[in-house]
């Protein structure tokens, strides 16, 4: 049993790892080009091991220095703010969903679920959020619209609710003389944690990577997060780089198109997988815990 | 169930009204705007009001409406602070002239037809902007509004300077709506190359005969040198997306479906560019000369633009469309690899490429109009908004011509506000940069002179009929054209294949309505 | 009497409608007042009349999804490759979040978890340029090295659609994956452990264990997310259908989907009516699926139904 055992665990442990392998070879393409001199670049293409070492796509990444990190700034606060308005809103709503003696259930559910069939489209929905709500050139822009709740995650948080939270465990907290908002506090709360820990980092990772609210809701730069700067960055760049007129006075070969790809990529990414594994901790934690209270 | 009911209800008024009012907000706008009373006010005050410039005349007009804040929106990148100062400096000026405040909003490249196409969609305040693309669409949806009538009381100096021809390009469905800025109003077909290489192998770049003399210099450079290819593309074009793409007209579109093949032939014949020698003359040559080693591999998935190939080293040349002072402007794009061109074409008249325009939810299109004209014929506004503050995005390198450069230990990334100056309504009144040719707005004239004017000069096509076929055939020309243009598909094969499905998606419709179009405006125009 | 009894019935339920009240509004606001813009689809949109006094053009908007040749083709391939997707995907999303389960050690399994997730992080534009760096004819990874080293003959990647549906499956796989196994890793662990410790009572092998009580235990997860990927079976990821294969003209056959084929169509004008009746098109038939998949979950088993 222990030598079966212990197969499983070498033969498990090799997938794990040629998977990530599958997973990084290609992060750590982007990572080298990002570091290798452009011209040699263009002309001797990608290579695994670094060829001529260059700093100059981060040169000019980081040629405002100032916009960058005050970029990263407003990053981490609508990233911290959004994931907890959307956790709130998620699970207050998912938590009736999941109670399977809620009246007319189903309709509610529908009712979430159609937003994720149809939407009016863009201009409906930017009409509604500009001008009833004024939010262009705000910050709000980058929480509020889209992200803040979405149909997606109310019917994840539902589903698995509905199943890891046994009735018995509400009717003896009733019988206690518990309120629904002391139950969903008390009881609910800490059973879900590995849910809620999983959803805060699904929704954590879109608001990181999220450049549609900027794209649409802002016009000036200082509300711009790391994306929005980025994604901005890497399409003017397509823009000037293939239409020369646009691009009058300006040297192109002072800017490393193919590693600034690159490099703006590892920008983007390399924060939040600095910062994963700390919150991982928690995560973890928050697991165990529901684990063993279930 | 009740519930249900309420909620049902509730939901539908709340969406009426908020459609009612959501796009009320432009209509409600242009009913303010006093259309009549600007036209009447037009008509008298014409006669003073050229008689001494008007400008003093047209602050007293100004000054006796209400305050208004112009919001202003132009492409290219700037930081927030940056537009702030700007826009100040430009209000103090605007104040005294116009009675108003300027907001400008700069946006770049990659979000800014998303932006524009929103804001004119959803009724924002806007008073006027600068398009990145074809503006027939914008007229078609009704996202802006026809100025004709506004110029010559509002805008003197742009209405005196342009003639009859010049507002051809700007006129849709008869009404002017355009504001065109003063740039090249031409363009022509051209190779572009390095001068190292052309040297080094004694080729005489300025009298190249034809295409067949081009090859065999090509097959000399690929010789010479094996590490460099000697075409490019341009990011996976060949020939560039403009209207004369290769020697056709686009004629009143963009589409480069329904094409005339001459664009000066009198007789106006529409035919699917895809039919017409031309196309397979061009094809061929670029396959064979693919086969041949003289075209990158890849050419229509390369990702890279030419000006990086050329500054690595490893392009000798590519077909664009040029301009005086393309080779100067080449020459900076391409880091210092000095380039030159041989010009091919015929120079065609386009009367400018570029124009602003005031959208329909503008609050106050007069004062719009009024400011265009400040931008275009008053170089401290032209210098303002094209170059910024100085001292902070620009210092001047010499007074006595005008020249101008970035700050010391500046540049294009790190100045706060990028300079486009070919968008501003006039260039030609600003400073001068460092390294421009101080001859360049003579040559522009020599080069407008030089061009000639294409039959379908000033018409526009009306795609509604149509569309259907036109997502159909624009469906096919991405899967073939592309790929032939660039030599990677043997025309023999593929140009029929190409033209059985463009004929089952139904361009011979295009075609047909074009060319009913077409006579119609030809027709209406040969009176005159 | 009726309403007497409706009101205690739901008294009772009062806290729950409170707590339901703000995401409520926010659906709402967010997107259902919105969805009054899909009457542009029924339109010729003039905006300086307005949306509501546009003229309305009934479905002459959607023609030009079903009239053109492709119309076959584009259906095709976007409901082939999102069964695909799906199957394929929720195949490997659940071994990957079991075996993470059942492996030991507590550093490597928090590594593994962080690094499959890494290509989530990156953006399907940028994605498309590490494709390239693999599959460039001249200075790709795979021709130069790879087939380089084994001597074989340069293959010109974007040219040859017979490999793409492959291309397409491993770079979509490649960069979902994680996400999807965090999912169902998340409602592993959250399983019932009770469940656990009687089937190790009762003896039960690890292959058992996982049969018995991890797979039923995943089931309603499996299907939600099933379901929820089924409504939309008619959208695609454009930048992996377009963007991916580089606009390639000869994989048009094998790359061209809805969105792309509305892409292509359109770009040039702004035809705001054209392009929401597209969008309505998709819509209605993911919703007609999904009612149709609910349908059948609810007979076989009417727990595990969406709604």
């Amino acid at each position: 049993m222990v030598e079966k055992s212990k197969t499983f665990q070498i033969i498990g442990h090799f997938v794990m790892i040629l998977l990530c392998v599958f997973c990084l070879f290609p992060f750590l393409l982007l990572i080298v080009s990002s570091f290798t001199d452009e011209q040699v670049l263009i002309r001797e293409g990608y290579s695994i091991v670094p060829r001529a070492f260059s700093l100059d796509a981060y040169e000019y990444i980081f040629a405002n220095a100032e916009t960058i990190f005050r970029a990263y700034g407003t990053t981490i606060m609508v990233t911290v703010i959004g994931t907890v308005a959307n956790l709130l809103l998620t699970t207050l709503f998912a938590y009736p969903l999941s109670r399977k003696d809620l009246p007319h259930r189903n309709v509610w559910s529908f009712i979430v679920f159609f937003t994720m069939l149809f939407n009016g489209g863009l201009v409906p929905t930017y009409i509604m959020w500009t001008q009833y709500f004024h939010i262009r050139n705000t910050y709000a822009a980058l929480i509020v619209p889209t992200l803040m709740m979405g149909a997606f995650y109310v019917i994840m948080m539902r589903t698995n609710l509905s199943q890891n939270i046994p009735e018995e465990v509400l009717e003896a907290a009733r019988i206690d003389g518990a309120g629904e908002w002391k139950i969903l506090v008390k009881v609910v709360l800490p059973m879900s944690l590995p849910i809620i820990a999983t959803l805060m980092l699904l929704v954590g990772l879109s608001y990181w990577n999220d450049w549609m609210n900027g794209l649409y809701y802002l016009t000036q730069k200082k509300y711009y997060t790391i994306q929005v700067l980025l994604n901005n960055m890497l399409q003017d760049l397509q823009v000037l780089l293939t239409n020369s007129s646009a691009a009058s006075n300006v040297d192109m070969s002072s800017m490393p198109s193919t590693s600034i790809k690159m490099a703006i990529a590892v920008v983007g990414a390399v924060p939040i997988l600095v910062i994963y594994p700390f919150f991982q901790r928690y995560f973890v934690k928050g697991i165990t815990i529901g684990a063993v209270k279930g | 169930m009740k519930l249900k009911k309420c909620m049902a209800l509730g939901l539908a008024a709340v969406m009426t009204a908020s459609f009612v009012l959501g796009c009320g907000g432009g209509s409600g706008d242009e009913t303010q705007a006093p259309a009549g009373d600007g036209a009447s006010a037009a008509s008298d005050a014409s006669g003073d009001a050229s008689a001494d410039g008007g400008s003093g005349d047209l602050s007293e007009y100004f000054h006796s409406k209400d305050h208004y804040t112009l919001k202003v929106m132009a492409f290219g990148d700037a930081d927030t602070d940056m537009l702030e100062k700007i826009s100040a400096a430009l209000s103090e000026i605007t104040e005294e002239k116009l009675n108003c405040d300027v907001e400008l909003t700069r946006i770049g490249f990659a979000s800014y037809m998303q932006q524009l196409n929103l804001m004119l969609s959803s009724g924002d305040e806007l008073d006027l902007f600068v398009p990145m693309a074809d503006a027939t669409d914008y007229v078609t949806a009704g996202q802006i509004q026809p100025v004709g009538e506004l110029l010559e009381k509002f805008a003197p100096n742009l209405y005196n300077s342009l003639d009859e021809r010049d507002w051809a390009p700007q006129t849709f469905v008869g009404e002017i709506y355009g504001l065109p800025v003063n740039s090249e109003k031409a363009s022509v077909l051209g190779f572009g190359m390095r001068k190292d290489v052309c040297d080094e192998l004694g080729i005489d770049y300025e009298n190249i005969g034809s295409m067949d003399e081009l090859h065999d210099i090509l097959v000399q450079v690929k010789e010479a040198h094996p590490e460099m290819y000697p075409i490019v593309s341009n990011a996976g074009s060949m020939f560039g997306s403009d209207v004369f793409r290769i020697g056709q007209d686009s004629c009143g579109d963009t589409y480069n479906l329904a094409v005339l093949e001459d664009p000066f032939d009198e007789e106006a014949k529409v035919v699917s560019l895809y039919e017409t020698d031309l196309f397979r003359e061009t094809c061929e040559r670029m396959y064979q000369w693919s086969q041949e080693g003289l075209i990158m591999p890849d050419a229509s998935t390369n990702t890279d633009g030419c000006n990086t190939l050329m500054a690595a080293g490893k392009a000798f040349g590519y077909f664009q469309h040029m301009k005086p002072g393309w080779e100067r402007e080449q020459t900076t794009s391409n880091g210092g690899v000095e380039t030159v061109a041989w010009r091919y074409g015929i120079p065609t008249y386009n009367g400018g490429s570029m124009a602003w325009f005031v959208p329909t939810a503008s609050g106050d299109p007069e004062r719009a109009v009024a400011f265009f004209d400040l931008m275009y014929s008053d170089p401290t506004v032209a210098n303002l908004v094209i170059n910024g503050i100085e001292g902070e995005t620009y210092v001047v390198v010499d007074e006595e011509q005008g020249i101008i450069n970035y700050p010391e230990g500046k540049d294009a990334t790190t100045v706060g506000y990028s300079r486009q100056a070919w968008a501003w309504p006039n260039q030609q009144i600003g400073y001068f940069w460092e390294g421009d040719d101080l001859t360049l707005w003579d040559q522009y004239k020599e080069f407008h002179e030089s061009s000639q004017t294409p039959v379908s000069y000033g018409f526009k096509f009306d795609s509604t009929m149509v569309m259907n076929q036109i997502t159909a055939c624009n469906n096919v020309l991405e899967k073939y054209v592309p790929a032939l243009l660039c030599g990677s598909l043997d025309p023999d094969e593929t140009i029929p294949v190409l033209n059985e499905e463009m004929k089952a998606a139904g361009i011979d419709d295009i075609v047909a309505e074009k060319q009913a179009q077409l006579d119609e405006y030809l027709a209406a125009n040969s009176g005159n | 009497m009726k309403s007497k009894s409706f009101a205690r019935r739901h008294k009772r339920y009062v806290p729950l409608y409170l707590m339901m009240i703000p995401g409520l509004l926010y659906l709402i606001i967010n997107n259902y007042i919105p969805m009054a813009g899909l009457v542009i689809a029924f339109k010729q949109v003039n905006f300086r009349k307005g949306i509501l006094a546009s003229p309305w053009v009934g479905v002459s908007n959607f023609e030009y999804l079903f009239t053109s040749k492709e119309a076959f083709t584009i259906t095709r391939n976007t409901i082939l490759y999102n069964l695909v997707f799906i199957i394929l995907g929720t195949a490997v999303a659940i071994f990957i979040a079991i075996l993470l389960n059942e492996l030991r050690g507590k550093f490597s399994k928090k590594f593994y978890q962080t690094v499959i997730l890494v290509p989530y992080l990156i953006s399907m534009v940028v994605v498309s340029y590490l494709v390239n760096a693999l599959l460039a004819t001249e200075t790709g990874f795979i021709n130069q090295t790879i087939i380089g080293a084994l001597g074989g003959e340069p293959v010109s990647w974007y040219s040859e659609p017979k490999y793409w549906p492959f291309i397409l499956v491993i770079v979509n796989l490649w960069k979902q994956f994680g996400y999807q196994s965090i999912i169902y890793y998340a409602t592993v662990v959250g399983l019932d452990s009770g469940l656990y410790e009687a089937a190790a009572i009762d003896g039960a092998s690890r292959w058992q264990r996982i049969v018995h009580v991890t797979l039923p235990g995943l089931r309603p997860t499996i299907i939600t997310l099933t379901l929820m990927s089924v409504g939309r079976i008619f959208y695609s990821d454009f930048g992996l259908f377009y963007q991916v294969p580089m606009n390639s003209g000869p994989l048009f056959d094998v790359t061209n989907t809805i969105d792309t084929y509305v892409y292509r169509g359109l770009m040039q004008s702004n035809n705001i009516g054209m392009s929401s009746a597209a969008g309505f098109y998709q819509s209605i038939v993911g919703c007609i699926v999904v009612l149709l998949a609910n349908f059948t979950v609810r007979k076989i088993s009417k727990e595990d139904a969406l709604f």
